[in-house]
């Protein structure tokens, strides 16, 4: 029945008030006597290290200050391993001619960062800007992020778009043409109207002069 | 260019991106320029339209006097 032992110890655990005392703490007098001075404690001592190499090398460290000497490497390319792909991202890197027709999840991030700056700094506005905005249609104020190195796509619906409004403003150039030349003729019809203009404005002038001196001529 | 196939997005590579970015800035600071000019513009012609109205009344005030002038010049024993 020897085996039965440890379940009555735990039983005693259990116990709380059965537990022995702990010991008395100690008494602040003992605290005082072995308490250090202000003074160590201010400047507490360093400790002593005797490492008698290393200590030797670091005094000569400091009084010369050149650099050791390090053993020179030799730098062998052909030692280095040229690191290469897998087999399978190599034979899943899409050609030039056939990045439409992928079916590309992964490459959705570069649009989505794009967009969601956008859209964050439409939700930045102040309240202010949507007042200006109606002063000038156009407003040219855009941060974007640019992303580096990396490889861009456009969402197809987003090219067509772009190329409908490149149509569009090619249209409007087209037209801001025919309208400046019309401008331009105006204007050198004006200009011609104008120094008609100008030289009646002169016979007029003539005339009253010479009406003047005859009806004045004082005789 | 490529439609879309089972709902998945597809995209067109953009191999000068940066580049066409900076155009992009060109065009928009050309933009800002031709509406300064249309508003410079837009301020001489309001004076060409002011002064030609100016110009408009002192015709009519040299037609009036010139009328008058004839008028006297035509019945003296009124006039003189």
């Amino acid at each position: 029945m020897g085996f039965l032992k440890f379940l009555k110890r735990e039983k005693k655990k259990e116990d709380l008030y059965e537990l022995d005392l702990p010991p008395e703490p100690p008494m602040l007098s003992d605290f005082e006597k072995n308490a250090p001075s202000s003074g160590v404690l201010d400047n507490p001592p360093e400790p002593d290290f005797n490492f008698s190499e290393a200590g030797e090398k670091s005094t000569n460290q400091e009084e010369s200050t050149e650099f050791p000497a390090f053993p020179e490497i030799e730098e062998d390319p052909l030692s280095i391993p040229t690191i290469s792909a897998p087999a399978e991202i190599q034979n899943n890197v899409p050609d030039e001619h056939e990045f439409g027709q992928l079916n590309i999840a992964e490459e959705e991030e570069p649009p989505k960062e794009l967009e969601e700056h956008e859209e964050s700094e439409e939700e930045h506005k102040p309240e202010d800007s949507h007042l200006q905005a109606e002063e000038k249609p156009v407003k040219f104020q855009m941060q974007r992020k640019v992303p580096i190195g990396k490889i861009i796509y456009i969402r197809v619906d987003e090219f067509k778009m772009m190329a409908a409004s490149i149509n569009a403003i090619r249209n409007d150039l087209k037209i801001s043409e025919e309208d400046l030349a019309k401008l331009e003729s105006d204007k050198h019809a004006k200009d011609k109207s104008f120094d008609k203009v100008k030289s009646c404005l002169d016979d007029l002038q003539k005339k009253l002069i010479f009406i003047d001196k005859t009806l004045f001529k004082g005789e | 260019m490529n439609e879309p196939k089972n709902g998945a997005p597809v995209f067109v590579k953009v191999a000068d991106y940066k580049e066409i970015l900076d155009v992009l800035e060109m065009i928009k600071s050309k933009v800002e320029e031709i509406r300064a000019t249309l508003g410079t513009i837009n301020t001489l012609q309001n004076e060409e339209n002011a002064e030609v109205e100016r110009w408009n009344n002192t015709i009519s005030d040299i037609e009036k006097k010139i009328v008058e002038i004839d008028t006297m010049m035509f019945e003296p024993e009124h006039g003189w």
